[in-house]
C-alpha cells in the first residue's frame, strides 16, 4: 500500500508541484489549502495518513500552530510532521521540536534530501 | 537558460501584480497593519514560490527584501514614501528579472546588488537604536564533530548525509572532512568548514537528527590547528589564502545569492530542469483554466476566417441554385460559423483592468515627482477588448495620462487660485459601442491653451500665419509629428515623440483619437479601438479589376468627379480642386502602375470615386475608379511574395471568391 501524504499550504503552485514530486515518488498525496482544513481532514481520518508536511507561513493558522494543534488529537500523537518553510530561525524550530517536530526541511531544498527526510521520518514513526 | 513554460512566469507575475497594488494602496496609509501583512505574505509567497521553482538567486533577492516588510510590520520602523518609491522599483527589477530569473546577466546581479544596497541604506537610517541592527562581519571558520549513537554508515539514507551535503554546498566555501569508518560504520566524523551563518543557525540544522548523534560545534582560529588531524592540517595555507578581503566579497555576493559567474552547474541531488518542466506540464493540465499559445489561437482565428469566406460563397451559389434545402444548408452554417468566430475570439479577450495597476502606477510616481495631487479614477475596466489590441494600447494610453499629468493637471497653488480642488482628477472610463470599444480618458486640468498651440504651430510653420483655424482644428494640431508644447522639455513628457506617436499607434490597430478641450476646465480624449483586429470594417471599391479594401476608420468623405478631370493628372498624386477646395490625390491606379490595359471597364467608366482619408492632421483623397460598397473583411496576411509591397497591409476573399487588397493608408498617405 501506497504511503498517504497530506501536503498543506496555502498558495496552489506549491501544492501542485510537491503533489506531483511525491506522486511520482510513489506517494499517494492529498492536499489542504489552510491549517483549518487540515484539521478538519485529519480529523475525520487519522489513521489513514502516514504523514503531514505543512509550510510554516500561513494566514491565519500557520505551520507551529497546525502542528500543536495536531498534536492534541491522542491518535496523532506521534504522527509524522515535517514543516517545509523558506525560515531557519533557530528559536522557531527550537519550539517546534519540542512541541513534537519531525524534521524541518529549509527551502529551496535538495531533492533526495528532501525525500530522505520524508523516507526517513515514515520508517521511524514510532 | 533553461526555457519554462511560461505558466511558472505567469505565477509569479501574478504575484508581483498583487504585491504592487499593495504598495501603492500603503502610500496613502503607511501604517496599515493589515496590507502590511498582506505585503509580508505576498513577499512570503513569492520568495517560497522562487525556491520551489529552483530559482535561488532570486529567491534569496525576494528573502532580503521582505526582511524589510517583516520589520516594518514588527513595528521596528516606519513605513515612508522612500520605502515605497525602492520597494516599486524592487517589483519592477523582479518583473524585468523573470526574464533572467537564475540572475545570469551581469545587469542583473548589478542591479540586485544596487537595489539591495539602497533598501539597506534606507533602513539602517530608520532602524531605531537600541535594536539591534545585524553586522555583517564575514565568514567564519567552524570545526565540527559528530559522533553518532546509532549505527551511521556512507549513504544509509540518514538525513545527516544530506544535510552535511547541504553545507557543503553552500557557495564559496572550504569545506573538509575527515571521517574514521572501521568496519564500515562511521564512529567519529571531524569537518572543518567555512560558513557566514551564525553557529546557532548551523546547530539548529542538526536538531531534528539530535537522538541519533552527539554534535559538537566551535568557531576555529587558525591558531588553534592542533586540534586538527593531521591530514587536515594540509589543507590549512589554502584557508589562510582565502580568507582575505576578496573571500569575503564573495561571501558578500554569495549572501545575497549572486554567483559572479554564470554556470548553473545542476548538481547531483538537484530537481532536474527536466523533471521540474514535466511537473509544471503536469501541473498545467490539472487546473481548471488552460493556457493556450497565442498562436494556436491565431491559427484557430484563420482557419475560422477560412470557413466564414468559404461560407460566403456558398450564400452567393445557394441565392444562383433558389434551392430552398441549399439555402436553409448555407444560412445555419452562416450561424455556425459567426458563433464560432465569436467563441474563439472570446478567447483571446482581457479586460482593460488588466492595465489598471500600470496607470495607477503611473499616476503615483509623477505626481509625487512633479509635486501634483491626482486621483485617478476608472469605471468600466471590466470591458473586455483582444489581448493584442490592449498589449499595442498600453504605451499610447500611459504616453496620454503622463501627458494628462504634465501639461493638464496644475500644480495644487494655481489650482487653488483657479478655484478648482487642489487635486487635479483624471477618469477613465471604458465602454462598449457597437463594434468598437470607447476609452475615454478625462482631466480637470487646464485644457488646452489654443493660442500657445496656434503660436507655436506657426513658429514651427505647422502652419501659415494667416491660416484661419478654429479651435477644434487646433486641438488637433497637437498630433502633428514634432509637436510640443512644454515650454521646457520636460523629463516626463515633450520629448517631441508626443501625441502623433500615439495617434499612429491607435491608428495602426484601426482606432480613432478624437480630442475635446476646454481651456481652464479640461481636456477629454476619446480613443475608439475596434473589438477586432482580424475583422475589419472596410470600403471596397475597384480599380480596373481590381477590388481594394480601405479601413473605415480613416475614411472621411467621398466625392465623385468625372473622368476626365482625373486624367489630366500627370502623376501619381496631385492636387485636384473638389468642392472648391484643392486636395492631393493620390491615384491608386498609378500607385500600382496599372495601366488602361488591365481593365477593360476603365474606358467605360465615366466618373472617379475621390475617397478622402486621414491620418493625422494630414487628408489626403484617394482615386479608385469606383466604390462597391462597405464589407467586413476577414485579414489574412499575404506570403512571402509580397512582403516587400508596402502600401499593403494584408488580403481578403470576397464573397464571390475574387481576392481584395487592403491598403495601408497611413503609408500610402504618408508616401506619396
Amino acid at each position: 500500500m501506497k504511503n498517504r501524504i497530506l501536503v498543506v499550504d496555502d498558495f496552489q503552485g506549491i501544492r501542485e508541484i510537491l503533489s506531483n514530486t511525491l506522486k511520482r515518488k510513489g506517494y499517494e498525496i492529498h492536499t489542504a489549502s489552510n491549517g483549518k482544513e487540515a484539521i478538519e481532514i485529519l480529523a475525520s481520518e487519522p489513521n489513514s495518513y502516514d504523514l503531514v508536511l505543512s509550510d510554516y507561513n500561513m494566514p491565519e493558522m500557520n505551520g507551529y500552530e497546525l502542528l500543536k494543534n495536531v498534536r492534541k488529537t491522542p491518535e496523532l500523537k506521534n504522527k509524522p510532521f515535517i514543516l517545509l518553510t523558506t525560515e531557519a530561525d533557530p528559536e522557531k524550530m527550537k519550539s517546534a521540536k519540542n512541541a513534537g517536530l519531525t524534521a524541518w526541511v529549509k527551502k529551496p531544498y535538495k531533492l533526495d534530501a528532501f525525500l530522505s527526510q520524508i523516507a526517513y521520518a515514515i520508517k521511524n514513526r514510532s | 537558460m533553461a526555457k519554462y513554460d511560461e505558466g511558472y512566469l505567469d505565477d509569479l507575475a501574478d504575484l508581483l501584480n498583487s504585491l504592487e497594488s499593495n504598495f501603492l494602496q500603503l502610500e496613502n496609509k503607511f501604517d496599515n497593519q493589515e496590507l502590511l501583512e498582506q505585503s509580508f505574505r505576498d513577499l512570503h509567497t513569492i520568495k517560497g514560490a522562487a525556491y520551489m521553482y529552483n530559482l535561488k538567486q532570486y529567491g534569496d533577492f525576494v528573502h532580503n527584501f521582505e526582511n524589510i516588510y517583516d520589520d516594518i510590520r514588527n513595528k521596528k520602523y516606519q513605513l515612508s514614501s522612500d520605502i515605497i518609491k525602492l520597494s516599486l522599483d524592487c517589483i519592477d527589477f523582479l518583473r524585468t528579472a523573470l526574464q533572467d530569473s537564475r540572475f545570469e546577466e551581469e545587469h542583473t546581479s548589478t542591479t540586485a546588488i544596487q537595489l539591495l544596497n539602497s533598501l539597506n541604506v534606507i533602513t539602517n537610517d530608520l532602524t531605531i537604536s537600541g535594536n539591534k541592527s545585524e553586522v555583517y562581519v564575514g565568514p567564519s571558520i567552524y570545526l565540527l564533530v559528530i559522533e553518532p549513537k546509532i549505527t551511521l554508515k556512507a549513504n544509509d539514507g540518514h538525513p545527516l548525509h544530506y544535510i552535511i551535503a547541504d553545507l557543503k554546498e553552500y557557495p564559496n566555501q572550504e569545506f573538509l572532512s575527515f571521517k574514521k569508518r572501521p568496519k564500515g560504520a562511521i564512529s567519529k566524523w571531524k569537518l572543518l568548514f567555512q560558513s557566514s551563518q551564525k553557529k546557532e543557525e548551523i546547530e539548529s540544522l542538526f536538531l531534528f537528527v539530535e537522538e541519533d548523534l552527539k554534535i559538537q560545534l566551535e568557531e576555529f582560529k587558525i591558531e588553534d590547528k592542533r586540534k586538527l588531524d593531521e591530514p587536515m592540517k594540509r589543507f590549512l595555507p589554502l584557508m589562510e589564502e582565502k580568507s582575505g578581503q576578496h573571500l569575503v566579497k564573495d561571501l558578500k555576493l554569495a549572501l545575497c545569492g549572486i554567483k559572479k559567474t554564470s554556470t548553473p552547474t545542476t548538481k547531483k541531488g538537484e530537481i532536474q530542469p527536466k523533471e521540474k518542466s514535466d511537473s509544471l506540464k503536469e501541473k498545467i493540465k490539472q487546473t481548471s483554466y488552460l493556457k493556450v499559445s497565442q498562436d494556436k489561437i491565431d491559427d484557430l482565428m484563420s482557419w475560422v476566417s477560412e470557413l466564414i469566406t468559404m461560407q460566403a460563397t456558398l450564400k452567393e451559389e445557394a441565392n444562383k441554385f433558389q434551392s430552398e434545402t441549399l439555402f436553409r444548408v448555407s444560412e445555419n452554417m452562416e450561424f455556425i460559423s459567426e458563433n464560432l468566430r465569436e467563441t474563439i475570439f472570446s478567447i483571446s479577450l482581457v479586460p482593460i483592468s488588466r492595465l489598471e495597476t500600470r496607470f495607477k502606477r503611473l499616476i503615483h510616481d509623477l505626481s509625487r515627482e512633479l509635486n501634483k495631487k491626482v486621483d485617478l479614477k476608472t469605471n468600466g475596466a471590466e470591458t473586455e477588448l483582444d489581448k493584442k489590441i490592449i498589449e499595442s494600447l498600453t504605451d499610447p494610453l500611459l504616453h496620454i495620462l503622463r501627458n494628462c499629468i504634465d501639461h493638464g493637471i496644475e500644480t495644487p497653488t494655481e489650482r487653488k487660485k483657479n478655484g478648482k480642488a487642489e487635486e487635479g482628477t483624471i477618469i477613465v472610463d471604458s465602454y462598449y459601442s457597437g463594434n468598437h470599444v470607447i476609452i475615454e480618458i478625462t482631466d480637470d486640468g487646464k485644457g488646452i491653451d489654443t493660442q500657445k498651440v496656434k503660436k507655436k504651430a506657426i513658429e514651427r510653420g505647422i502652419i501659415g500665419k494667416d491660416d484661419n483655424l478654429k479651435d477644434d482644428e487646433l486641438h488637433y494640431l497637437i498630433f502633428h509629428p514634432g509637436f510640443s508644447t512644454a515650454e521646457k522639455i520636460s523629463d516626463v513628457s515633450g520629448r517631441g515623440v508626443g501625441m502623433d506617436v500615439v495617434r499612429k499607434k491607435i491608428q495602426e490597430i484601426r482606432g480613432e483619437v478624437i480630442l475635446d478641450s476646454e481651456f481652464g476646465k479640461g481636456t477629454k480624449i476619446t480613443i475608439k479601438i475596434p473589438l477586432s483586429l482580424s475583422i475589419i470594417d472596410g470600403l471596397l471599391t475597384k480599380v480596373g479589376h481590381n477590388y481594394f479594401v480601405l479601413p473605415l476608420n480613416t475614411v472621411r468623405e467621398i466625392h465623385r468627379i468625372s473622368k476626365s478631370q482625373f486624367e489630366k493628372l500627370p502623376h501619381a498624386s496631385n492636387i485636384l480642386e473638389i468642392e472648391g477646395k484643392q486636395m492631393p490625390v493620390i491615384s491608386l491606379e498609378k500607385t500600382f502602375n496599372m495601366g488602361p490595359s488591365n481593365g477593360s471597364q476603365y474606358l467605360q467608366n465615366q466618373t472617379a470615386d475621390i475617397i478622402s482619408a486621414d491620418i493625422g492632421i494630414t487628408k489626403k483623397g484617394i482615386a479608385v475608379d469606383s466604390i462597391v460598397g462597405q464589407v467586413k473583411a476577414v485579414l489574412k496576411p499575404l506570403s512571402e511574395y509580397y512582403k516587400n509591397q508596402e502600401f499593403i497591409s494584408g488580403g481578403t476573399i470576397l464573397g464571390n471568391g475574387k481576392l481584395a487588397l487592403i491598403l495601408d493608408i497611413d503609408k500610402l498617405i504618408m508616401k506619396n
